[in-house]
């Protein structure tokens, strides 16, 4: 192998030179013959001046045609440029089409925009009339209300004057009393007229006094009454308008607190319809499977049902047109016999046993084939029963048993849901909490987004709101942060579970938008 | 090996992240509302001798006016705390309260120390502590600085509390009238008088430094435009042309006047260089170029032009070219003026009803109008751009009226008689 | 030979070349739009009529001029009996317009004649042309509507042969109305140009 292997390599080496000088001289000889060739070609033209003159020709044509192709090239270019020029004034067209729609977009718009400032500024108006005209209603209930109580007082002077009246009446019937006594006194002392008629002048005089001092001290009295009650009705009226002015501003106070606690109400009234209506839809749609898979579990027994009932009737029916060919053969078979019997009466005796014997025998084969057959026949019918009873048996067990493991598919599915439905209804609501606390700051602007996350205890109390992902603006942080403080004690679920594994941590991103 | 510690460290993280994603829900919160903040402002407990000014009414009634806040009531307030110590922020949390400013005042002499601190009261954190010291008659100044600081803490935005505005009064005077040019606070009150005359006053225009105010005076029965320096009441004429002069508005640098010059035929647009005291002509032709403003950058400048057939306003570049039309809706939109940060433009805008003040965003073009009066004039923006200046007219006379940039809050500068015009905010 | 077939081997070979190279010449051209550039003038302006004298000092002097208010036009003590005899359209110095027009009105056309012919027969005379709005819209719009107006008439007076040098326009806008008040009858007496009387 050495020898082989140094002489071997040798003669590779060889090879190799020799391909590689080939290689080379491949390379080289091209050029070469080329080179050479090229002055061969020079001189060969050299000697032929036809040649050249057609080769010149030849070029000159070739010159033509490369002017003629110069020249469709520029037409082409001129065709292009044309076309060019063409699209940049349609394409100036379009932008001159596009301005005036964009103007008059601009003009359309700038009207919608004054509608809806107007719109803003009819629904200001309107609720300054609806505030004027609550302010003119309660004024109005106030005059109401004073007028009542001066008809009250009213009644209370009509019955002090009464009064007056009846003490009065009272007064003269005493005076008249009073006369009646002088008169009688005057009778008694008729014997002393000049005396007691001075003295009954003198006594008149003193009464006509008396009854001027009295009178005067009734209207002094009556006047210092008068006058009592009308620095009373004044007290009165005055502190009646001092009430009523501050019934009226706690009454305003009170509505505005009752409308902002009713659009509260509202609000959780419709947020808690919202999620029963959840809730109920998905109810619903857990049912409406039960049952389809009720319907379709009953279609297929029903389904099996009918199989085996025409399985059995096909069953019937085969026996039966067995029997009647087994019965058809066997009176022909019989008859046979008999005119055997008949023919071979006399000369076959033994034949006839023979016969007969093979005849019986013949039927006893025929009665034990048949016996076999109907035997095999029943135990092929029995067989096929028992078949298909198991077959059914097994068919049912399968079902209950798919039924089964449905039904408890069906559980945790339920549950799931329930679990899932209950997790939407109570991060509503939360969203719903936080996005009622958040007063975004006016400078808020687009773009701007916060990740704040939230720690809670059981109760709901937030117990840390950190702020994981700032927005850049310390400002628009600190209104979320808060708004997630404000919320706070947020709602959370019953189920102790579901709050460890969902809502322990909470994770809220604020985009306004 | 190398393969099977990756294997392992993919599962540690799916295992990480399924552990996560079972540690709690997400709940996304997009909507919000934009309503005013509540803010409690306490009164201030004083010591020593205190001057008259009642500091968490000024901070207060500053908040409130800006539309972001809503302050509560001092008789609504359960307790009234001046330490930090005793606060409870459940008696604030109850009281539907978000944050809290609680201080104290002591007199020393002629000058107040003034210590305040601002709470978030839904986790009891203190957002800021400050101490001030202010002396005789700055008390208001220190509540509207505080106001300030407390508006920049929870909305991001610098304040204009502590800034000033100018405007015209007129009352009769023997035959005749006085009309006053005047300079007081944001919200009204010190006012000082700048110039007078018997002759009407219009047109005030702010440097944007604050030292200088030009105005337009027909003291000598002509128009003419005067810049005034207000630390030394010096005045100059800078310009008294034939015919109308009026209209001044400073460039951003301060360098420049914008003005309305009608001395070459009809009313147009001119630039003045205060130094050079060069004049150059924007606007050319036969319509009416008058109300010229600069834009912040000082690029452009807006002006008001009847050229379509009523006043509309359009946009030029400061160093001229062609003007663009900013305004298509509805058929008289005047006396545009720019907030601070260029996005916005407040302009006189009428239609049917009236005349009212709208604002437009420069960005989208679209235009709202912020006020129901109906011969309001003369909006300039706070410089914040949070409120929105203008002088309109209730019962017969015309008052100073600030709204804010949404509309939601308005508030009437009362004056004791007279009328009010011409208003302009300061830087 | 050789030489002169290399030359013309050669010649020909460019005369291709040449061909070659003028089609890669032909390039596309770009269309550019002309964006139009309205030529602004900027020449500066010194007008002599400009005084930066420093006028006063401190803060609050008034300024009194030396004329009245202003609301009386004409300086009356100087014109004759005709100006007050109501019967003579020279009583009447006030024009009146309509609403957001410069236009005078047909029935004022004879004042401002007769003012017309008083001025172009003393022309010594010298008038005031005060226009002024209602105070509805931009208070400094206002003052160039006024100015409209006030023109208006000096163009009808110039038109009748009454020399410029006798006229002089100024324009008060809304600031000086003639009747306060915030409805249409006070606004339609406060849209006028006063003919005021040196």
């Amino acid at each position: 192998m050495q020898k082989f292997g140094t002489s071997i390599v040798l003669a590779l080496a060889l090879h190799l030179a020799l391909v590689l000088l080939f290689a080379f001289s491949l390379d080289i000889d091209p050029d070469k013959a080329k080179a050479e060739a090229a002055p061969e070609i020079i001189e060969a033209t050299m000697f032929d001046d036809s040649e050249i003159q057609k080769e010149a020709e030849r070029l000159q044509q070739a010159e033509a045609e490369r002017q003629q192709a110069a020249q469709i090239r520029q037409e082409q270019l001129e065709n292009a440029r044309h076309s060019e020029e063409q699209l940049l004034q349609q394409a100036k067209l379009q932008r001159q089409r596009q301005a005036e729609e964009q103007r008059q977009q601009e003009i359309a718009e700038k009207q919608r925009q004054d509608t809806l400032a107007e719109q803003k500024q009819q629904e200001l108006a309107a609720q300054r009339k609806a505030e004027e005209k609550r302010q003119q209603d309660n004024e109005a209930r106030a005059q109401e209300e004073k007028k009542a109580k001066e008809a009250q007082e009213k009644q209370q002077q009509a019955e002090i004057a009464q009064k007056q009246a009846e003490k009065q009446k009272q007064a003269e019937i005493e005076a008249k009393k009073q006369e009646q006594d002088r008169k009688q006194a005057d009778q008694q002392k008729k014997l002393q007229e000049q005396k007691a008629e001075e003295a009954r002048q003198l006594a008149v005089e003193k009464e006509k006094q008396a009854v001027i001092a009295a009178e005067k001290a009734e209207n002094e009295k009556r006047a210092a009454e008068a006058l009592a009650k009308a620095k009373a009705e004044k007290a009165e009226k005055a502190e009646k308008a001092d009430k009523e002015k501050q019934a009226a501003a706690a009454a305003e106070k009170a509505e505005r607190e009752k409308q902002i606690a009713k659009a509260k109400a509202d609000k959780a009234e419709k947020d808690k319809q919202a999620a029963i209506a959840a809730e109920k839809a998905e109810k619903a749609d857990a049912e409406k499977e039960k049952r389809a898979a009720e319907a379709a579990a009953k279609a297929k027994a029903e389904r099996v049902e009918k199989e085996k009932q025409a399985a059995e009737a096909a069953a019937k029916a085969k026996a039966a047109e067995k029997e009647k060919q087994l019965a058809a053969e066997k009176a022909e078979k019989e008859k046979q016999a008999v005119e055997a019997a008949a023919k071979a009466k006399a000369a076959e005796k033994a034949e006839k046993e023979k016969q007969a014997a093979e005849a019986a025998a013949k039927a006893k084969a025929e009665k034990e084939k048949q016996l076999a057959a109907e035997k095999a026949e029943k135990d092929r019918l029995a067989a096929e029963a028992a078949a298909k009873a198991k077959a059914e048996k097994e068919k049912q067990a399968a079902e209950a048993a798919a039924a089964a493991a449905k039904a408890q598919a069906e559980e945790k599915a339920a549950a799931q849901a329930a679990a899932a439905t209950e997790i939407k209804r109570i991060s509503g609501l939360i969203q719903s909490r936080v996005v009622n606390a958040w007063t975004r700051p006016i400078s808020a602007t687009q773009g701007l987004k916060c990740i704040i996350k939230v720690k809670l205890l059981p109760s709901g109390d937030v117990m840390d709101a950190d702020v994981v992902t700032s927005s850049g603006d310390e400002v628009f942080d600190r209104s979320a942060e808060n708004a997630v403080r404000k919320a706070s004690p947020l709602p959370v679920p019953q189920d102790k579970n579901l709050f460890n594994e969902y809502f322990r941590e909470l994770t809220f991103p604020f985009k306004p938008e | 090996m190398i393969l099977i510690t990756r294997i392992l460290f993919v599962g540690l993280l799916t295992a990480l992240c399924s552990i996560a994603q079972a540690a709690g829900l997400t709940i996304e919160i997009t909507k919000g509302s934009q309503t005013a903040v509540p803010i409690a402002v306490v009164p201030f407990a004083q010591q020593g001798a205190v001057g008259n000014v009642k500091l968490s009414d000024v901070i207060s009634s500053d908040l409130a006016g800006s539309g972001f806040f809503k302050s509560l009531s001092e008789d609504d307030m359960l307790t009234k705390p001046s330490e930090p110590e005793r606060v409870n922020f459940k008696d604030w949390q109850v009281l539907g309260q978000d944050y809290l400013t609680i201080g104290q005042v002591v007199g020393n002499g002629g000058s107040y120390n003034i210590q305040f601190y601002l709470y978030n009261v839904a986790n009891g954190q203190l957002l800021m502590g400050y101490k001030l010291t202010a002396g005789a008659n700055e008390l208001r100044r220190a509540a509207h600085h505080i106001s300030d600081l407390i508006y920049e803490k929870l909305t991001g935005r610098k304040g204009a509390f502590n800034t000033r505005i100018a405007y015209v009064t007129s009352a009769a005077k023997g035959n005749g009238k006085q009309y006053l040019l005047q300079i007081a606070d944001a919200d009204g009150f010190n006012p000082r008088t700048v110039a007078e005359s018997p002759e009407p006053i219009m047109a005030p225009a702010w440097s944007p430094d604050g030292s200088k105010i030009a105005y337009v005076s027909f003291h000598t029965k002509r128009s003419e435009v005067y810049v005034q320096t207000l630390s030394t009441g010096h005045r100059e004429a800078v310009s008294s042309f034939h015919g109308i002069n009026g209209a001044p508005a400073f460039s951003p640098d301060g360098g420049s006047l914008a003005l309305t010059l009608s001395k070459d035929g009809s009313p147009d647009i001119y630039v003045l260089n205060l130094s050079s005291r060069n004049l150059t002509r924007l606007t050319t032709g036969l319509s009416i170029d008058t109300e010229p403003n600069w834009s912040p950058d000082g690029s452009s400048i807006v002006f008001t032009s009847d050229q379509g057939g009523k006043p509309q306003l359009y946009l030029i570049p400061s160093s001229g070219g062609k003007a663009t039309r900013l305004t298509f809706q509805g058929d008289y939109n005047a006396r545009g003026r720019f907030s601070a940060d260029g996005r916005s433009l407040a302009m006189v805008t009428g239609s049917g009803g009236g005349y009212r003040i709208a604002v437009m965003d420069m960005a989208t073009h679209t235009v709202n109008v912020l006020t129901d009066g109906r011969l309001d004039d003369s909006p300039s923006f706070a410089p914040n751009g949070s409120m929105v200046l203008y002088s309109a007219n209730k019962g017969g006379r015309s008052v100073l009226s600030v709204t804010s940039t949404d509309g939601a809050m308005q508030q009437k500068l009362a004056f004791d008689s007279g009328e009010v015009r011409e208003p302009v905010w300061g830087p | 030979m050789k030489f002169n077939k290399t030359l013309l081997a050669l010649t020909i070979t460019a005369f291709m070349l040449a061909g070659c190279s003028s089609d890669d010449n032909e390039s596309l051209a770009t269309d550019t739009s002309g964006t139009d550039a309205s030529t602004t003038s900027t020449t500066p302006l010194s007008d002599g009529g400009m005084s930066s004298t420093p006028i006063g000092s401190g803060l609050g002097t008034g300024l009194g001029s030396g004329y009245g208010s202003g609301t009386t036009p004409s300086n009356a003590s100087n014109l004759g009996p005709e100006f007050s005899d109501p019967s003579n359209p020279l009583s009447k110095q006030i024009i009146y317009f309509e609403l957001d027009s410069s236009q005078i009105r047909q029935d004022f056309v004879p004042v401002v004649a007769a003012h017309a012919q008083y001025l172009t027969s003393h022309p010594n005379a010298h008038v005031i042309l005060a226009g002024h709005t209602d105070e509805r819209g931009s208070s400094e719009y206002n003052i160039s509507l006024g100015e409209q107006r006030g023109k208006s008439v000096e163009r009808l007076l110039k038109s009748q042969g009454v020399s410029a040098s006798q006229l002089e326009v100024v324009s008060y806008g809304e600031e000086k109305p003639a009747v306060a008040g915030h409805n249409e009858s006070a606004w339609q007496m406060n849209r006028r140009v006063e003919v005021g009387y040196q």
